[in-house]
């Protein structure tokens, strides 16, 4: 029974190297997430403070307000767009991961001959875009116009996620294929049953990659998506931001239970109610960065 | 075993979501790039119209527009009037939020033939769409079905020429927009206990000493104060010395184009230098914020130091000395008190004239889907023709006598209808509101009407300075694609130049003298500024020839 | 022991063989489908799209040739062969912000390629799991915000009046700089915004990578007397060499892509010298234009883009191909 790393290394003390190490990383991370606090504190403070420029730290005249207002709104249709994002991320992702793992799977195949075509045709649209109109033209002959799949089915093979993950599949060793061949599988048995488990941690972190993508699409929703009951968070949110600096007017501020609305904690509170779901995400999909997941798999 | 379950799961979730997605979709396959009949395809039936008029077959017709637009016009009483009066209906189909998204999909819809009946598009669109047939030619339409806006073509021939084609065409309407300038707003109660009289500031140089005033006075205290700031450009004073770009039959001096109002000097006028030297000045001794100077202080940085009192003028927008009492001045500080200087004069007495927006623009331009029948153009043009009749005027500037505004014994009419009370009520609740600087129907603009919509303190200003003899001339140019794409190509390379390198001589990392100034003026010609003058001195004779 | 087979047969009677004859083509053809069949059948979903979604508008490219209207579409727009190109290069001011756009590129590629790999290789050295996780989990916060937040922050805390940095560098006796209006401190802000921004999510690549070493290899190194940095530089990255050279590939074809929304936030007239690039000049030409939007020449000035930049992917990948042995195509 081999033991894991960390029993192994239960019992050895922290050296100076594991000190700095860590204070210094952690100071990375405080340093990422500040922005994510600074948001919050806005959204929180109350918008006579935020005119005056006097909120940096942390937030002043602190309320709920602005969440509240945003998410009631029945004009932002708040729910009805998560609730969109919430479906086109899932489906687009299921779809996304699936279709580029098989086919990076097959163009890792060594003996495929056509692999290396294949991914430079792939690399030639990566590198090569024609632009939005062309694309528009294109997607709405096939009927994409105020479809929900619109969201789905195009973008499910990004060529640099399939780059990424065939060179993961590259790195596997080809013992594994060889072994399962003589144990008289086909290529879609080895894949599953071989290939498939062992990839855990790149299909996480391709799935990660295609669910943020998808959820923080804009341009895409924007161009095709017009019913009002198909848009996403990110359309139905541009809306409050919008309609809370109209600079023209002298009464754009509003109050509510003696708290200042203004354009910046609204425009936080939507920025945050916008990143907060797909935020989650991240450290459910940590567990599978396991290490060891070779282990045992290739002998000698 | 383990793996077959989580396949199964992963399945499942994909079945379930899938029929979520198919629930929760309405989804309208729009497969036909072909241009379709986009008015019946895509409308709502449902009019309001009390009574369909023999004449025309339907009296309601789609509108793509602006959603912010579309969301002003559902709160406006005077719409419901004038849809009320004319009993036509317009279905608007919502677009995006920002102009520029607007337009971008003008050209989405085109392509795939799926634009509403009428659409708002900017001129360069309507004109060139127009003539490859997107769009109807509404001349002879207007002819026959708009007698107002017939009379209006007439009457206004600088209006004709600017929205005719080459071809005698006229493929989109132009409606008016008001005509304001910029306002210097400033701290009533911080002048009195720094002992300026206000009266009594009415030359540039009083101005500058004003500021001295209140730097010695404020500045002493706080590092931070500096008197006069702003927002992005603090390149707006150049109309004070005569400095303006501009265009007439004599040539052109300056960036003008997309320039006509903000961002308007010339350099090459002979008070130019005197320009650049006096906000050398106001820099050197601290009386202009430097971070506005540096381009580096945003509409926030701005809004904040003039509420907490760390600047005590600017000039900016018109109603900006009631936002800031609207938004946080009082509440701060008891007395703050924002008033308007008067336009300042020249040492005659003379107001010195300064730069306002033109009568006509390029965006928010109407046109007609060319797949409509005679029976919808003859509607959509009742519709506009009736704004240009004198009951639409009134009603789009005013309201309803009796409700909104009320005549004096001199013809003169005031509102009645309370601007703070209307404008600030919830979204999505019904108001008055005459902010025609906002696109909602194409209609001429009562500029009395306009400044008198707003609080006493702005409207008593407006009304007194905004009179034509204090605006510089603004033409509105018609520009050929060609001189647009040299235009636009040049402007976006000089403009910048121009204003860095005089950021640079006001900052000091350039120095002041003739002979660099001299240099500077040639280094901008070479980039182009010539052409660019030339090109706008070509189409001011083309515009103004026939 | 194929391989020997095939020796001793070339080297044995070489009269006595004779040599066979390759098959006819579509009878090889045949038989690679018949032997590959599931492999095709996989591919299936990837052909499709690469098809209809990628090439499919690719062809649009030829607006770039066209006087390109969207009434008349593609097909129909009058054709004018070179006349945008030779408009981008007798640009002046086109040519001159050449080298402000190579050196943002260039600069962004080299500070910002390395960043993710060395925090991933010293987040691999972290013992504790908790401490591990937080960090990593933290890290990739930042690529959720927006480009506008992220300059916002930035400005605020690089105020001169009363920013963090400036309020330190007043207390240790210096004047206050106002960063943002420096031409010098343009690139250097831009590359850092765009390390904070990406670091933790490139990250993810080589952690998820780093996960596939087998320990024994760790284990066999400590037996060896090995040190931390020994394992580091002669196990963990020669193990994630793959990922790096794809992520490397994978840099060099998005070099010329810039974060518009920063640089135009981040522009202001004092940094005019250092901060114009070709991408905001292109569109504050088609932005600030009241005229017809000219959809043609965006899309010439970005085919000599995608030009420049695919001839440096393909450089890179026969690069990596004789000096590492990966090659991606």
């Amino acid at each position: 029974m081999k033991k894991t790393i960390s029993e192994t290394k239960t019992g050895k003390k922290m050296t100076l190297f594991d000190i700095i190490n860590n204070t210094v990383l952690l100071f990375v991370s405080f340093v990422c997430v500040y922005p994510f606090l600074y948001i919050l504190f806005i959204a929180c403070s109350d918008g006579r403070y935020l005119t005056l420029g006097q909120v940096s730290f942390f937030p002043k005249g602190f309320n709920i307000e602005s969440f509240v207002y945003v998410l009631s709104n029945s004009k932002f249709n708040i729910f009805t767009g998560i609730s969109n994002s919430f479906i086109y991320t899932i489906l687009g992702t299921l779809i996304a991961v699936i279709f580029t793992y098989i086919t990076a799977y097959v163009l890792s195949r060594s003996r495929f001959r056509h692999r290396y075509v294949i991914m430079a045709l792939f690399v030639i649209t990566w590198v090569f875009e024609a632009g939005i109109i062309p694309q528009y033209i294109v997607y709405s002959k096939l009927g994409f116009v105020d479809n929900l799949w619109v969201m789905i089915i195009p973008g499910a093979i990004n060529t640099q996620f399939l780059l990424i993950t065939k060179a993961f599949l590259d790195g596997l060793p080809i013992e594994l294929e060889e072994a399962s061949f003589i144990d008289g599988a086909t290529d879609f048995q080895t894949l599953c049953r071989i290939y498939f488990p062992l990839s855990k941690p790149i299909i996480a972190t391709i799935g990660l990659f295609n669910a943020v993508s998808i959820w923080n699409q804009y341009l895409m929703p924007q161009m095709f998506l017009k019913s009002n009951n198909l848009k996403t968070i990110q359309q139905l949110l541009k809306s409050v931001v919008i309609t809370a600096s109209d600079s023209g007017t002298v009464f754009t501020n509003i109050t509510r239970n003696g708290i200042t609305l203004n354009q910046y904690n609204m425009k936080a509170a939507a920025i945050f109610v916008a990143m907060a779901p797909i935020v989650c995400v991240y450290p459910f999909v940590q567990k599978y960065f396991k290490k060891g997941i070779l282990i045992g798999s290739v002998k000698g | 075993m383990k793996n077959i379950k989580k396949f199964v799961a992963i399945l499942l979730t994909l079945a379930m979501t899938t029929v979520l997605a198919g629930c929760g979709s309405s989804s309208k396959n729009d497969s036909s790039a072909e241009p379709t009949a986009a008015g019946t395809d895509t409308a709502a039936q449902a009019t309001t119209a009390p009574d369909a008029s023999a004449d025309t077959s339907a009296n309601s017709y789609t509108m793509f527009m602006r959603s912010q637009y579309v969301d002003w016009i559902k709160e406006l009483k005077w719409y419901d009037a004038a849809e009320q009066n004319t009993g036509i209906h317009v279905e608007y189909v919502a677009g995006p939020e920002e102009i520029a998204d607007t337009y971008t999909e003008v050209d989405q819809r085109i392509a795939s033939g799926t634009l509403a009946d009428a659409a708002m598009v900017n001129l360069a669109q309507a004109k060139v769409y127009g003539e490859q047939g997107a769009f109807v030619d509404l001349a002879p339409y207007i002819a026959k079905y708009a007698p107002n806006l017939q009379a209006y073509i007439n009457a206004n021939p600088s209006y004709k020429a600017y929205v005719t084609s080459d071809n005698g065409a006229i493929y989109g309407l132009v409606k008016e927009t008001p005509i304001f300038a910029d306002l210097i707003g400033y701290r009533a109660d911080q002048f009195k206990e720094a002992g300026i009289d206000a009266a009594s500031v009415k030359t540039v140089d009083d101005f500058t000493n004003a500021l001295r005033t209140l730097k010695a006075y404020y500045g002493a205290n706080d590092s931070n104060y500096y008197p006069l700031s702003g927002r992005d450009s603090a390149l707006r004073f150049a109309a004070w010395f005569n400095a303006a770009s501009y265009v007439d039959a004599q040539g052109s001096g300056g960036v003008y184009y997309n320039h006509e109002k903000d961002g308007s000097f010339n350099i090459k006028a002979d008070g130019a230098y005197t320009w650049v030297e006096t906000m050398k000045t106001w820099y050197d001794e601290g009386l202009i914020n430097p971070l506005w100077v540096a381009g580096t202080n945003a509409e926030g940085d701005w809004e904040s130091q003039t509420l907490e009192g760390q600047a005590s003028i600017f000039y900016d927008y018109y109603n900006r000395a009631e936002w800031f009492m609207e938004n946080g001045g009082p509440d701060n500080n008891s007395n703050y008190d924002m008033q308007v200087l008067d336009f300042l004069k020249d040492a005659n007495g003379k107001t010195i004239p300064v730069t306002t927006s033109t009568l006509y623009q390029s965006g928010c331009v109407t046109a007609v889907n060319s797949s409509c029948d005679e029976a919808k153009i003859a509607t959509i043009l009742k519709f506009i023709d009736y704004f240009y009749s004198e009951e639409g005027i009134t009603l789009a500037n005013w309201g309803v006598e009796g409700e909104s505004f009320q005549t004096a014994s001199d013809g003169s009419k005031s509102f009645i209808a309370d601007y703070t009370a209307e404008e600030s009520k919830a979204a999505g609740e019904k108001k008055w509101s005459f902010l025609s600087d906002r696109f909602t129907v194409t209609k001429p603009v009562d500029q009395t009407g306009f400044y008198s919509w707003n609080t006493k303190l702005i409207s008593d200003a407006a009304n007194k300075n905004f009179v034509s003899d204090n605006f510089l001339v603004r033409p509105t140019l018609i520009y050929s694609t060609e001189q647009e794409e040299q235009l636009t190509t040049l402007v976006a390379s000089v403009f910048e130049a121009e204003c860095a390198g005089i950021t640079e001589f006001i900052n000091g990392t350039r120095e002041l003298n003739q002979d660099n100034w001299k240099a500077f003026i040639q280094e901008m010609d070479t980039m182009g500024l010539a052409d660019i003058e030339k090109i706008q001195a070509e189409a001011y004779s083309n515009t103004f020839s026939n | 022991m194929r391989k020997k087979g095939m020796e001793m047969l070339k080297n044995s009677n070489k009269e006595n063989i004779i040599p066979l004859k390759k098959k006819p083509l579509n009878q090889r053809i045949m038989k690679d489908l018949k032997k590959n069949k599931q492999l095709y059948m996989l591919l299936i979903p990837g052909i499709i799209s690469l098809i209809l979604f990628k090439y499919g508008p690719l062809f649009g490219m030829s607006i770039a040739f066209e006087n390109f209207s969207a009434f008349k579409g593609i097909f129909k727009s009058d054709w004018v062969g070179l006349k945008w190109f030779i408009k981008i290069f007798h640009d002046a001011y086109m040519l001159k912000l050449i080298k402000n756009t190579i050196i943002l590129a260039v600069l962004s590629l080299v500070v910002v390629f390395p960043i993710p790999i060395i925090f991933s290789l010293f987040l691999n050295e972290i013992i504790h799991k908790p401490i591990r996780s937080i960090v990593q989990s933290l890290s990739f916060l930042p690529y959720f915000i927006s480009s506008a937040v992220m300059v916002s922050i930035t400005f605020t805390m690089l105020s001169p009046t009363n920013g963090i940095v400036n309020n330190l560098i007043k207390f240790l006796g210096g004047t206050a700089v106002n960063f943002q209006a420096s031409p010098a401190w343009f690139r250097p802000l831009y590359v850092f915004l765009q390390v904070w921004q990406t670091f933790g999510y490139s990250a993810v690549i080589y952690i998820a990578a780093m996960t596939s070493i087998d320990p024994a290899l760790y284990e066999a190194a400590e037996v060896d007397g090995a040190n931390r940095w020994v394992k580091m530089f002669q196990i963990t990255l020669p193990s994630i060499t793959t990922s790096v050279i794809t992520m490397l590939i994978i840099s060099v074809g998005n070099i010329f892509t810039v974060d518009l929304d920063r640089i135009l936030l981040m522009y202001n007239p004092s940094v005019y010298s250092s901060a114009d690039v070709i991408q905001s000049y292109v569109y504050r030409i088609a932005f600030e234009s009241t005229g017809f939007p000219n959809y043609s020449y965006g899309t010439a000035v970005n085919l000599l883009k995608s030009i420049v930049a695919f001839v440096l992917v393909m450089l890179t990948n026969k690069a990596a191909n004789k000096y590492a042995e990966t090659r991606l195509f």
